[in-house]
């Protein structure tokens, strides 16, 4: 409960600062000063001090898992600030609105940490999601941020409307917004309850931009400021999914044989369109929003399973996934051009940073000594050891192969095309810059070579 | 000849030497050596009779002589049966089998993607409408999935 | 994770780790050079004296385990015995003559060329030694890795494509088998070790599946028919050097694999799918020899040669006689050092006329006199002429398939007849004949080349006259394979 304290108190610091201040880089260093803030609010409570005790009545409750999550958020939170402040500076004359936007973001991902009542989930929600469609347009002079915007809008109030008619159904099944109060209902799902159910996995399935709800998301993010973009496809996502396996644990737990042909079948569809697709993309940036879909993929698996490996392997597999994609948005958002060809000769201008790339697709492809590969590693063991349907791992590694063709599309420009003119060589990387690549870059192998690390926390 | 089974040790290890060797009579090894040597030195007076001194080729534009001078035509023989037909299997499997066939399918997965990405990414219309539609659709299906269709 | 370094698997992982990462560092080619070759005959060394210690008491030296990820149940294991002893010998033995055949100033980038190659090293001498399923396949990955780079950044014209194909379609083996390994995981009392792998309770019908799975990982690592398509492009494209650990060490992988990780693994399922095996070998291997026949190109030629033998290799483990296992384990090593040989010989001649088309060469050996002889001597291993290395082999292999059935033997032998018909035709147009246009002005092999080349041939004849040592060395671990399969 600190970081919600803490990160809604920075919010407003920030909306205010941007009157006290002209001078953008100092906002920015107030940004990553509220981060730190966060994080560390977060991991003293985890520690047993917490700066207040409000009686919630049970709506709000938080344990290590909820913690360990937060931490992997917050520093995420951290990193992407510290990569992509200048981004964040020229996206707009006042960047301090759009950190407040981003810290309020927080403070929802703080309540979705440990929400118990269906109330709570919703307020989290929406609270990350209000800001969302501000940061999506806040391009304005930019048509596409602005149609991405209005269109994330209206399916996000679409999406809304669904949650709250699920959760409707579920209150007239089941008397309660409580989770446990929904789960302990009989061992046979009833009618309503098998509605609000459905209606409810619509509305997460599209937060989190699973297949067949995914529609906005390559719009989306393709439209939005690449900054942006960045925060929607990683610490958003990861918080959507916390919240999706938190509900269906906490209210389906004891009925997940009756509910489990659902998410197979959305999650088969979200490895085979986010992975498909995304191979004829010409756009890193399409293409990189596609994968969001195709690791939502993986993701959903997780929940499929539902079991301790899925819950422990999902926390990984944001830190992993989160971790990067950052890196590489942050890189993306320095290039004018966001086409594949615009990475030819890379490494040769910027050795160290395409370095650091190459182990983010490596990553993001799944392969061994990356923290991607042990993230993929946990889904699959949690999927086999639920014991049926044993074909989805097998789709889910034919759609992993399909995507080391795109992956490795920008290593192959990065690392063996020749650069026409020098277009890449242009672009300047500040040596603070490649210090926290390079921190990025050690994070993903260090919890490729070993993610007990992170594990035994959890 | 102590050493004339030092062979068959060869591969020791692995391979047992023979259990029981057979063994011949000194006697019967002679004999043999014998008659092989009388044979060699008969057929080489017959050679050097034959095609001694005053040898000179015959016509070898006909018959037997025709045959022989060509070695029965044997590698003819084994040109066609055998060497040709072989280099051509060989083409047309290098060529057709292994580039088209063994190979097309490989490329064909690889081909079947790119043109499924290319369909899947028509679906991607831009379109709110068509998209809420798709999702009210998938709603609806997943609704008659979950309350009618048991396992 | 904590390293011990008093024993010999540790150090063969170590060494080259440390090579490669110390040549990264390196900023003139010589000195990176010299770190490869350094630590290369180190792991050379290492895997010499390790010979010295073949004997059960010595177990404690030639057997590792460090706890590596307790949550997982894995640890970092590793084992030398007879089978992986020989491996590693031929993956030690192989390096160093490979560096010290690379010509200075050839590849740009020096530092970053030998660090990759030996890291592959490391790569592979993991994967032979492991004992521990997860840490196979990591090291399974982590040698495809650095030749996909290696492959990619100085290989020929079509070398993305050709490298890129290599690397989707062994990538997508093993994710198979990584399916199969956590399946089979998930039926042990809860570990990745290689005991514990092999009495995992699984029914004859989950055999069967798993057998696919992994299966499929090994065939496209050999590669066996029809799973080949990568390899003649991938040979061709890629630099020399790395195409002899391709095809002198890498593909050793696959052979390696079904040894340990399947036959011994699933012996139910193996020998469910003998006869499929079996066939898909023996027609690889005529199928290979008769496209070999009509290659121009001599990297090609003797990609497809490589095809048919690995097909042999492959009926050799197949027929589940202790024989013609052991075969196939020396076989491996021969034919490691012949291709890699064979190789070297087309590396001379590229470097020196340009081109490997076999209709633009001839008449070498009237230049080249010294090379012509080599070449000979490669030839003839490669055909597996007696008191050559590669005749005990195949000789093993073939009394072993002859038990199973006389006719598998006898369409196997026509790939026998097959390959010395295009090697020797090969040496035949290359080495003899008119002196071509291209060949004008070719010198003979250099000091450090025949250097190389002497050691080779004295491998090759060492193994062809005396194999007892190695023989003795690879049966046992070998019989503790094929025991599993008897009486089944």
């Amino acid at each position: 409960m600190n970081s919600i304290l803490v990160s809604v108190l920075w919010g407003i610091l920030l909306m205010y600062a941007g009157f006290l201040t002209k001078n953008k880089r100092s906002i920015s260093v107030l940004a990553v000063v509220g981060a730190v803030a966060v994080l560390s609010a977060n991991a003293l409570e985890y520690m047993g001090l917490s700066f207040f005790d409000i009686d919630t009545k049970g709506m709000l409750f938080y344990n290590p898992y909820s913690y360990i999550f937060l931490v992997v958020i917050h520093a995420s939170l951290l990193l992407y600030f510290l990569l992509s402040g200048t981004e964040v500076e020229e996206t707009a004359a006042t960047p301090s609105d759009h950190y407040a936007l981003i810290f309020f973001v927080a403070s929802g991902i703080s309540i979705i940490a440990g929400f118990k009542s269906l109330l709570m989930l919703f307020l989290g929600i929406e609270i990350i999601s209000i800001p969302l469609y501000v940061l999506a347009g806040s391009d304005k002079s930019n048509l596409k941020s602005n149609e991405a915007a209005l269109k994330y809008f209206l399916m996000g109030a679409f999406s809304t409307g669904l949650m709250l008619m699920g959760i409707a159904f579920l209150y007239g099944d089941s008397g309660t917004f409580y989770l446990e109060g929904i789960n302990m209902g009989a061992t046979e799902m009833s009618p309503l309850k098998a509605i609000g159910g459905v209606l409810i996995l619509a509305s997460m399935a599209f937060k989190v931009s699973a297949a067949p709800f995914h529609f906005w998301t390559p719009d989306v993010y393709d439209g939005s400021p690449t900054v942006f973009t960045s925060f929607m496809a990683t610490i958003v996502k990861s918080a959507a999914f916390f919240a999706f396996i938190k509900l269906f644990e906490g209210a389906f737990g004891k009925i997940q044989g009756q509910w489990q042909v659902l998410l197979a079948v959305i999650t088969a569809l979200t490895l085979i369109v986010g992975n498909i697709t995304a191979v004829f993309q010409q756009s890193v940036k399409r293409m990189l929003s596609y994968s969001s879909i195709a690791q939502a993929g993986f993701m959903v698996m997780g929940i499929f399973a539902m079991n301790l490996m899925a819950k422990q392997g999902l926390v990984l597999y944001f830190a992993a996934y989160s971790v990067a994609s950052i890196a590489i948005f942050a890189v993306l958002a320095k290039l004018k051009d966001h086409s594949v060809d615009a990475f030819n000769g890379f490494a040769k201008a910027h050795p160290l940073v395409a370095a650091v790339v190459l182990i983010c697709l490596l990553s993001l492809a799944g392969v061994p000594l990356t923290a991607g590969f042990f993230a993929k590693y946990y889904m699959l063991v949690a999927v086999l050891k639920n014991g049926t349907m044993y074909w989805l791992p097998v789709l889910a590694i034919v759609c992993a192969a399909v995507s080391v063709y795109y992956y490795f599309r920008v290593i192959q420009a990065m690392y063996f095309k020749e650069t026409e003119a020098g277009s890449v060589a242009e672009i300047q990387f500040s040596s603070s810059f490649k210090v926290i690549m390079v921190v990025c870059a050690l994070l993903i192998i260090g919890l490729g070579i070993h993610p007990d690390w992170l594990m035994d926390l959890l | 000849m102590e050493d004339a089974h030092r062979l068959s040790n060869f591969l020791q290890p692995v391979i047992a030497p023979p259990s029981e060797v057979h063994h011949l009579e000194h006697s019967v090894e002679w004999m043999l050596l014998g008659a092989v040597l009388t044979l060699v030195l008969v057929a080489i007076l017959l050679a050097a009779r034959r095609y001694g001194k005053n040898f000179k080729v015959e016509n070898t534009e006909t018959g037997l002589s025709k045959l022989l001078a060509n070695k029965w035509y044997v590698d003819e023989l084994y040109d066609a049966i055998v060497v040709r037909p072989l280099d051509a299997l060989g083409a047309f499997l290098g060529r057709v089998i292994d580039n088209r066939v063994v190979d097309g399918v490989v490329n064909g997965v690889g081909k079947a993607v790119q043109f499924g990405g290319r369909q899947l990414r028509l679906l991607q219309s831009g379109q709110v409408g068509s998209y809420v539609l798709l999702m009210v659709a998938s709603l609806i299906a997943f609704l008659i999935l979950q309350l009618f269709w048991k396992p | 994770m904590y390293a011990a370094f008093d024993n010999f698997p540790a150090l063969l992982i170590w060494l080259p780790l440390v090579g490669a990462l110390l040549s990264f560092f390196m900023r003139s080619e010589t000195a990176a050079k010299n770190v490869a070759v350094l630590f290369s005959l180190l792991a050379l060394g290492v895997v010499g004296s390790s010979l010295l210690y073949v004997d059960s008491k010595y177990q404690a030296l030639n057997q590792v385990s460090y706890v590596w990820l307790p949550g997982l149940e894995s640890s970092f294991a590793f084992i030398l015995d007879g089978l992986t002893r020989t491996l590693c010998l031929l993956t030690a033995v192989s390096f160093p003559l490979i560096f010290l055949f690379i010509p200075v100033g050839k590849y740009k980038q020096p530092h970053v060329f030998y660090g990759l190659m030996m890291l592959t090293q490391c790569g592979l001498m993991g994967v032979f030694m492991a004992t521990d399923a997860l840490v196979f396949y990591l090291f399974w990955e982590l040698a495809l890795i650095p030749v996909y780079f290696l492959s990619s950044i100085w290989g020929g014209e079509k070398r993305i494509r050709a490298t890129f194909k290599f690397f989707i379609y062994t990538f997508v083996g093993s994710l198979f088998m990584l399916i199969g390994i956590i399946y089979i995981y998930l039926k042990t009392s809860g570990s990745f070790n290689l005991i514990n792998f092999y009495n995992a309770a699984l029914t004859h019908q989950e055999e069967g599946w798993l057998f696919a799975l992994f299966f499929l990982a090994f065939a496209i690592k050999m590669p066996l028919f029809p799973f080949h398509t990568w390899q003649p492009d991938a040979y061709e494209q890629s630099p020399t050097p790395v195409t002899m650990v391709l095809s002198g060490i890498m593909v050793k992988m696959g052979l390696f694999g079904l040894m340990r990780w399947l036959i011994a693994m699933l012996p139910h399922g193996a020998k469910a799918h003998q006869t499929m095996v079996v066939v898909l070998a023996v027609i690889g291997m005529i199928y290979a020899s008769l496209i070999a026949m009509r290659q121009d190109n001599i990297k090609r030629l003797i990609a497809y040669s490589s095809i048919a033998h690995i097909g042999l290799m492959a009926l050799g483990i197949f027929t589940f006689q202790q024989v013609a296992v052991t075969g196939v384990v020396i076989q491996m090593f021969t034919h490691g050092v012949n291709v890699v040989a064979l190789w070297m010989v087309a590396d001379l001649i590229e470097r020196q006329t340009g081109t490997l088309s076999m209709s633009a060469l001839g008449g070498i050996a009237k230049k080249a006199p010294n090379l012509a002889i080599f070449m000979l001597v490669f030839a003839f291993a490669n055909i597996a002429l007696p008191l050559t290395n590669a005749f005990v082999g195949e000789f093993m292999i073939f009394s072993g398939v002859y038990a199973m059935s006389p006719w598998w033997a006898a369409a196997a032998g026509i790939s026998i007849i097959l390959s010395a018909v295009y090697t020797l035709n090969m040496v035949k147009n290359v080495f003899y004949g008119e002196a071509a246009a291209a060949v004008q002005g070719f010198m003979d092999i250099r000091p450090l080349q025949s250097f190389v080349f002497v050691v080779l041939t004295v491998l090759i004849f060492f193994v062809g006259v005396y194999p007892g040592p190695f023989l003795s060395m690879i049966a046992e671990t070998v019989s503790l394979i094929v025991n599993k399969l008897t009486g089944i």
